[in-house]
């Protein structure tokens, strides 16, 4: 788990490709709020328990540390892309912790007959690259995966991220049909160039959401807050602003 | 020794030049490229050369299961198996289906009851394979990798429930769940059909394979001679720590073998063959072959660091054939490799596959007959002496 800064606080859910550069959007976050990212069970450093066979798993762990992890006060929950998904799931079974979910590029909901980026069938490096609007930008976002610590963790997060959701892919049938229990103002973030998850899919997030609103950021792919994480961050912060207290 | 002879059924008029901007003929491969006036045509001749096989003296014929690419034509081997089956009814010879991939399908008792039914059809002649899949299948079918041990597990339990305890009886299970296992037919051969694992080779396949409750035949293929002894050597010494001896009847070695009238000329034709089995049919990127979960995270992390071997870089048929994963040359050098490796380990199945690659219908019956008229024989002699 990594925490920085002071303020109300963030919790974010990061996607399972932890091997990007996030330190300008967190620097830009922690400057007037506490952010902490923890790693999910089963990805990065954490365990991965027997009780672990579902997203539905990882959200109700979630919602069984959340206080914890807050000291105890609500949070903004921001989730991107697979983080994205289970930020849904967990509010969707309780927001009484949460001030507002902010979801960038989210995965979890089908869009019919639309196809989304396989995270699986190309090599890491075409993968990553995929993520990016800009390719040539991706290869210096991206820190290299050689050492044998880097090459466990980017084993278990591919094995993490299959286990919830190779199929159907990153989505839950059920999620869609229970999005409107989610009645904290919600933000969602889309880069206009997502070739991962299709800008069209923010639609059924609008449909289903009561108090939702969208902010398309515009050149930037599948990880808007990497790719250009200073117009990501002001977005969220004056999204923050406005939230009631 | 026994011998049988294998067929994957391969699209053999794969259009290569066009096909060569794809990086692998598994998954995405375009199912255009599959023209059915050229494909049909497949059937009826593959079926023939088993069918030729059988007659020549092979004591078994053998299908296999893959889906969506154009190393091998049989999604549903068992459709295959119907027809060898009837056309060999008055024989004794053995239709081996090696085999049914177990986690790929969402009810296994449908294989429990296509298995009983050919093994009613053929009066006990059926050998049933099990097997998990190649980690493309995957991606193929949408069936989630890391619960392909699990799901293997759990659909052979269920299976050997539905075939030998009296039904009906329930299973409740972690991925599959049924108020009345009652299959019917119930399987001729009893308590069940030989059941065969044919399996790359991994110390856990192993184990589980040897474990006393079930000596169950493990069939190495596409492998290494080296690699391929190794784990037949493993196999025993895991049976003698089970406390038994594990019987040769319980080894076998399966691999493209081809026979001619001298090793210049057995290379000469079969070379450009070969090579399109491995390096056309078989080359499949890493992240196809092993999805996640599929194997282990420490033969992953070997995989990842290693990239050699089938489905990662070209071998030449010279390589092929000093590796051991190519068998061929005149019937005095195959039949001596084939001792010289019986003499190591003592296994006693041979799985032949006797068509490869592009190897065309002519060259693939002069196998046959060859390697039934001048190297089975001698070698049943060796095996019975020993």
């Amino acid at each position: 788990m990594r925490s920085r800064g002071a303020g109300p606080p963030i919790v974010l859910l990061q996607g399972f490709d932890v091997a990007f550069r996030d330190d300008t959007f967190l620097e830009q976050l922690s400057q007037y709020h506490e952010v902490i990212v923890p790693d999910h069970p089963g990805f990065g450093r954490s365990d991965s328990p027997t009780w672990l066979r579902n997203i539905g798993d990882v959200a109700y762990f979630y919602l069984e540390i959340l206080p914890e992890l807050s000291g105890g006060r609500p949070v903004h929950l921001m989730g991107a892309s697979l983080g994205g998904w289970l930020a849904a799931e967990i509010a969707v079974r309780d927001t009484s912790n949460i001030r507002s979910l902010i979801q960038i590029s989210p995965a979890g909901v089908r869009k019919k007959d639309t196809a989304i980026g396989d995270p699986f069938i190309r090599s890491p490096e075409v993968s990553a690259d995929a993520m990016f609007a800009d390719r040539d930008r991706a290869r210096d976002l991206r820190r290299p995966i050689d050492s044998d610590e880097q090459i466990d963790v980017h084993l278990k997060n591919s094995i993490g991220l299959a286990r919830l959701g190779w199929q159907p892919r990153l989505a839950s049938a059920e999620l869609q049909r229970w999005l409107h229990r989610i009645r904290v103002p919600t933000c969602l973030l889309w880069g206009s160039f997502d070739r991962i998850m299709p800008i069209e899919h923010a639609q059924v997030w609008l449909d289903s959401l009561d108090d939702a609103r969208l902010e398309v950021i515009d050149g930037a792919g599948h990880l808007p807050h990497i790719e250009m994480p200073e117009k990501t961050a002001a977005v969220i912060a004056s999204f923050i602003r406005e939230c009631p207290e | 020794m026994k011998f049988f002879a294998f067929h994957l059924m391969p699209y053999r008029h794969l259009d290569f030049a066009a096909a060569s901007k794809y990086e692998s003929y598994w998954v995405e491969f375009p199912n255009t490229f599959y023209d059915t006036q050229k494909g049909a045509p497949l059937y009826r001749e593959y079926i023939e050369q088993l069918i030729y096989a059988a007659e020549c003296g092979f004591d078994g014929i053998c299908v296999n299961e893959h889906h969506q690419n154009a190393y091998g034509l049989m999604p549903a081997p068992n459709l295959i198996a119907s027809i060898l089956i009837d056309r060999t009814r008055h024989s004794d010879v053995k239709v081996a289906i090696l085999g049914r991939a177990l986690p790929l399908v969402n009810n296994p008792l449908n294989i429990a009851e296509e298995y009983a039914m050919l093994d009613n059809i053929s009066n006990g002649r059926i050998i049933a394979g099990f097997v998990r899949g190649i980690g493309a299948e995957y991606h193929s079918t949408g069936i989630n990798p890391v619960y392909s041990h699990e799901r293997f597990h759990e659909a052979h339990d269920l299976i050997l429930k539905a075939w030998t305890e009296p039904g009906p009886v329930v299973h409740q299970g972690d991925h599959f769940s049924f108020n009345y296992v009652n299959t019917w037919p119930r399987p001729y051969q009893k308590p069940h059909p030989p059941i065969w694992i044919p399996s790359q080779g991994s110390a856990e396949t192993i184990t589980w394979a040897a474990d006393p409750a079930r000596k169950y035949p493990f069939i190495v293929t596409f492998s290494p001679v080296e690699s391929v002894l190794r784990y037949q050597q493993i196999y025993r010494e895991q049976a003698l720590r089970f406390g038994y001896e594990a019987d040769g009847t319980q080894l076998g070695w399966a691999a493209p073998i081809y026979v001619a009238e001298t090793d210049a000329i057995a290379r000469r034709e079969s070379e450009a063959h070969i090579e399109t089995l491995f390096n056309n049919f078989l080359h499949i990127p890493p992240e196809l072959l092993f999805p996640p979960g599929y194997t282990s995270v420490n033969s992953l992390k070997a995989i990842m660091k290693n990239r050699r071997g089938t489905g990662f870089e070209r071998q030449t048929s010279d390589q092929l054939v000093e590796r051991g994963m190519f068998i061929v040359g005149s019937p005095a050098t195959v039949r001596e490799k084939i001792e010289a490796a019986h003499a190591r380990t003592g296994f006693q199945n041979l799985v032949c596959m006797i068509q490869f690659g592009t190897l065309p219908d002519p060259l693939v019956r002069k196998n046959i007959q060859m390697l039934t008229d001048e190297v089975l024989p001698k070698l049943r002699q060796v095996s019975m002496a020993a």
